[in-house]
């Protein structure tokens, strides 16, 4: 299925740009992307995986009429120190704007197509088991009520399949409505609502120890619902400076009660692993205070409980001496997460004489999170030199 | 009581009613005294900002700015309505031109914050638009 989407699409795309209908349409958006880095823990948990980062990308967009916009990608990135996460990416999707931009009501539609692989540690060939494949539609709407008033909804659609057939696809539906009021002082207040209805796939609190021939077919299947609502408030102050504050508030409206997701120790893949909910504040800078360069930066602060999580326990086998791990719900845990993110960011635009957008940049990194379960207590500090043409 | 209610609340439809041209050419007459802020990526800048070459920086902010994408008017173009002269421009502007004003007009609509983590600086890795943003993902996991 997904490679049959993926040869349509290639196939869609190089019909529009050969032959006759090439005179009628906008030239071709090229951006190459490079980047190398380091990251001082890849897999943000207590075990701390140092390792180099290289990753390179093309993304190629094209308008075909002043309403529609292809897009393809691909993505490149190798880990010096994990060569088994080495991983490419490649997408397709478009994106549909039908009316024109002085009307009032704007209509937003896009859809996206990514699949990630990973390559074998031993064999050296593509790895079935972590590649995934995801899928993205949105359908919005937005309405300028009046100079100072926007209002907006819109539904979008989720889904991550994976190259593992144990694990079922995940799948969320996001239902969101939101506001944009200018207000005087150049403040602008944004607020957003939402509810996002998703399955979830979870080993039941009365299961107990668990064989690794079994991790997966003791999960059962539920639904996973919640709701969020974000106001921020942004300002401008003069030419050069604009600020901005983001909080976030996110809750479960269903979960199953018993419900146990495995965690990064186990070594089980489990989808949901990461879902959360909680509160979060963030904080923007932006500034264009040295001549042609833009700087951002940020400082993020999130409360998050995630599902019941259990974790592989390592003990001695009483028959054979050996150590072994033991993956049961006797040992699931409540996981609460105080997670600090700060980052910058400098770019520097500029042209050349052949008319090419250069844009290297340099970003930095510091994340600090502490929890209730050992394994992710981590810090990791990442810094990556980028360099962007657009042709 | 229910009886005085009813007129009490025609009276009141009626004044509001009268008074809602007024209010309105008050506010209309506001909003042209000073232009509004609008920051719908929220960036803490204001998105009707000019940036003809696409550089993320504006054109007020830029110390040599370039020249702005916008038609020489024909001979006569002043005796044309707005919407033909805007139709003119538009003529005038590539594909991608016309197709970057469209999304100007939508940015706000183009993500939403279900997940405030993971949009907080996905910017900071080229290619995050297609990717799935800035963070290490691994067996489908994204941190």
């Amino acid at each position: 299925m997904r490679h049959a989407i993926f040869t349509a699409f290639v196939m869609l795309f190089s019909f529009l740009l050969t032959g006759s209908v090439l005179a009628e349409l906008g030239p071709l958006d090229v951006q190459v992307s490079l980047s190398g880095g380091n990251t001082g823990n890849l897999i943000r948990d207590n075990t701390n995986l140092e390792t180099s980062k290289a990753s390179t990308g093309v993304d190629l967009g094209m308008n075909a009429f002043s309403w529609l916009k292809l897009q393809a990608n691909v993505q490149r990135t190798l880990y010096g120190q994990v060569p088994a996460l080495d991983n490419l990416v490649y997408g397709v999707g478009g994106a549909l704007i039908p009316l024109s931009e002085q009307s009032p009501i704007q209509v937003y539609l896009t859809g996206h197509y990514r699949d990630r692989e990973y390559r074998d540690q031993l064999s050296d060939v593509t790895s079935a088991e972590f590649s995934s494949g995801e899928y993205d539609a949105t359908a919005s709407v937005a309405w300028t009520v009046s100079q100072s008033l926007r209002l907006r909804s819109g539904v979008s659609y989720n889904a991550t399949s994976y190259g593992l057939d144990d694990v079922r696809d995940r799948k969320t539906y996001d239902l969101f409505g939101g506001l944009n009021v200018s207000l005087p002082g150049r403040l602008a207040l944004d607020i957003e609502s939402g509810v996002v209805l998703g399955n979830l796939d979870y080993v039941p609190q009365r299961t107990g120890g668990i064989r690794p021939d079994r991790s997966y077919e003791v999960l059962e299947q539920g639904d996973l619902n919640l709701f969020y609502i974000s106001p921020r408030l942004s300002r401008q102050f003069g030419r050069l400076f604009g600020l901005s504050l983001t909080a976030s508030h996110r809750a479960f409206t269903e979960k199953p009660d018993s419900a146990v997701v495995y965690g990064h120790s186990t070594n089980i893949l489990s989808p949901w692993v990461s879902s959360y909910e909680g509160d979060g504040m963030v904080f923007s800078a932006k500034s264009y205070i040295l001549p042609s360069f833009i700087l951002t930066a940020g400082a993020g602060y999130w409360d998050r409980d995630y599902l019941t999580t259990v974790e592989g326990v390592w003990r001695v086998d009483l028959f054979t001496g050996d150590l072994v791990k033991i993956v049961s719900t006797v040992f699931a845990q409540e996981r609460s997460d105080q997670l600090r993110r700060v980052y910058f960011k400098i770019q520097r635009p500029f042209t050349s004489h052949a008319g090419y957008m250069i844009e290297p940049s340099l970003h930095l990194a510091y994340t600090y999170n502490s929890s209730t379960i050992d394994v992710y207590d981590y810090h990791d500090f990442s810094i990556s030199l980028g360099l962007s043409f657009r042709i | 009581m229910k009886s005085l209610l009813s007129p009490i609340c025609v009276v009141i439809c009626l004044i509001l009613f009268s008074l809602s041209p007024i209010m309105s050419a008050q506010l209309h007459a506001a909003q042209h005294a000073t232009p509004a802020f609008v920051d719908l990526d929220g960036d803490g800048f204001d998105d009707t900002a000019d940036d003809t070459d696409s550089d993320g920086i504006p054109d007020a902010v830029e110390t040599a700015p370039r020249p702005k994408i916008i038609a020489v008017a024909e001979p006569g173009a002043a005796f044309f309505s707005e919407l033909t002269a805007e139709a003119a421009i538009e003529a005038h502007l590539s594909v991608a031109q016309q197709f970057k004003l469209r999304e100007n007009a939508v940015r706000d609509i183009t993500s939403c914050r279900s997940d405030l983590v993971r949009t907080f600086d996905d910017s900071g890795e080229p290619g995050a638009n297609l990717t799935g943003g800035g963070g290490n993902c691994v067996g489908g996991i994204c941190f």
